[in-house]
């Protein structure tokens, strides 16, 4: 029997329905944020044993993440979202389907990359955007993003930062968001917010840090990386983060890590290459996102972070050397 | 083009979806090539000389390598 709740989701009411495994899975989903009462986007999910895969003709291939594959219809203005243990619809106030109870019961990572997935299309009407990016607050305060591919250092330098006492808001997906001054409405600025997510690492990470290689971890579908929750060890995520650093991690032949300010072009085409939604074509607000990530750019200091084996060796000691450089 | 703060800029290839990082330099041809009334490498590299006060030789030679790359990439055609 399924049960409707609320939550206050980075302000975005989302009213909640799930039976059985599916109950369990959202409710973990928004465990860090605050219960709501309204609604303005219902998310509804019927945990099955079978997913439904065939696609009818009008729904319009839009784009792929992996095996999940993305359709949409003009006509409704909706999304369609099929694989990874899910088939959802998703329009401006609703995200409504059925989900694999076993893939769910079990959280395996492709099906909550599927949920994930749906969230973000919804929340691109709300002028909410995702970034593939680490995330944390120094404790000077300053917000610090990671932006690299995959590979590039991101959870290494993420984790390293936070047990150097940054707080975390992510290691790989972030939300943005711009925020009108409640004092001043003409005073914008930019918003990293948290995605519920598990840390995604590689065993080189984990066992570069004791504190996370006893941790149980989940292999991700298709890659040598892992999933593993973190938050018994690094505590809960903060939930916002004002960015003003941009550091641009790639791992390096060599034994020191360095940190050297680089341009804003080079931020802004690094920003642009880890937002996947902004280059599919007839993406919902892709000029406002693009306009977004250019003005963080703008407003961010911005720093290559060459990072050597001492980030492997002396993690903390690499991490407290790049909180001396940038505060 | 996408202009950013530093003066330095962003390309994007509409058909290949590739993004090109442009230096203080590079922004500046590209706009005034992108503009139209500069039309030669010469005048280019002239112009290069004039807001960077860089030598004559190094303008040129900086100038023919940026248009190069551009035509290399697609991003500029000859007309």
């Amino acid at each position: 029997m399924a049960r409707t709740e609320g939550t206050s989701f980075h302000g975005i009411a989302i009213s909640w329905d799930g039976d059985g495994a599916a109950h369990g899975a959202l409710r973990d989903v928004f465990a860090h944020f605050p219960r709501s009462h309204d609604s303005e986007l219902h998310l509804e999910l019927r945990a099955v044993e079978r997913i439904d895969a065939a696609v009818a003709p009008e729904w319009i291939p839009w784009f792929f993440y992996g095996v999940i594959q993305t359709y949409r219809s003009d006509v409704e203005n909706t999304t369609l979202i099929v694989g990874g243990g899910i088939r959802v619809s998703v329009d401006a106030c609703h995200i409504i389907g059925d989900v694999s109870g076993e893939a769910l019961a079990e959280r395996r990572p492709l099906t909550m990359a599927a949920l994930r997935v749906a969230l973000l299309v919804a929340l691109r009407s709300r002028s909410i955007f995702d970034l593939h990016a680490g995330a944390v607050r120094t404790p000077s305060g300053r917000g610090v993003l990671l932006v690299g591919d995959a590979g590039a250092g991101k959870t290494t330098s993420t984790v390293a930062l936070v047990l150097a006492g940054c707080g975390y808001v992510a290691d790989d997906t972030i939300l943005l968001r711009r925020e009108r001054s409640p004092v001043a409405a003409s005073v914008v600025s930019i918003a990293a917010l948290h995605l519920p997510r598990p840390f995604a690492t590689s065993r080189t990470t984990l066992d570069a840090f004791p504190e996370l290689s006893s941790l149980p971890t989940t292999r991700m579908h298709g890659g040598g990386k892992w999933e593993v929750e973190v938050g018994g060890v690094l505590g809960s995520p903060l939930l916002t983060l004002d960015p003003s650093v941009i550091l641009l991690p790639q791992i390096v032949d060599a034994d020191r890590s360095a940190l050297a300010e680089t341009s804003r072009a080079d931020a802004f085409a690094a920003l642009v290459s880890s937002s996947a939604l902004v280059a599919v074509e007839s993406m919902t607000r892709r000029d406002e996102h693009l306009d977004l990530l250019r003005d963080l750019a703008n407003h961010a200091e911005v720093f290559e972070l060459a990072l050597g084996r001492d980030l492997l060796h002396a993690p903390l000691d690499t991490a407290r050397a790049i909180l001396d450089r940038v505060g | 083009m996408t202009e950013l703060a530093d003066a330095t800029g962003v390309l994007l290839h509409l058909d290949s979806k590739f993004y090109y990082t442009l230096n203080q330099t590079g922004l500046f041809l590209w706009k005034v090539v992108s503009d139209g009334h500069v039309t030669t490498v010469e005048a280019l590299a002239e112009a290069v000389a004039r807001r960077f006060e860089v030598d004559d030789a190094t303008a040129k030679q900086d100038t023919e390598a940026f248009l190069a790359g551009l035509r290399a990439e697609g991003l500029l055609v000859s007309r």
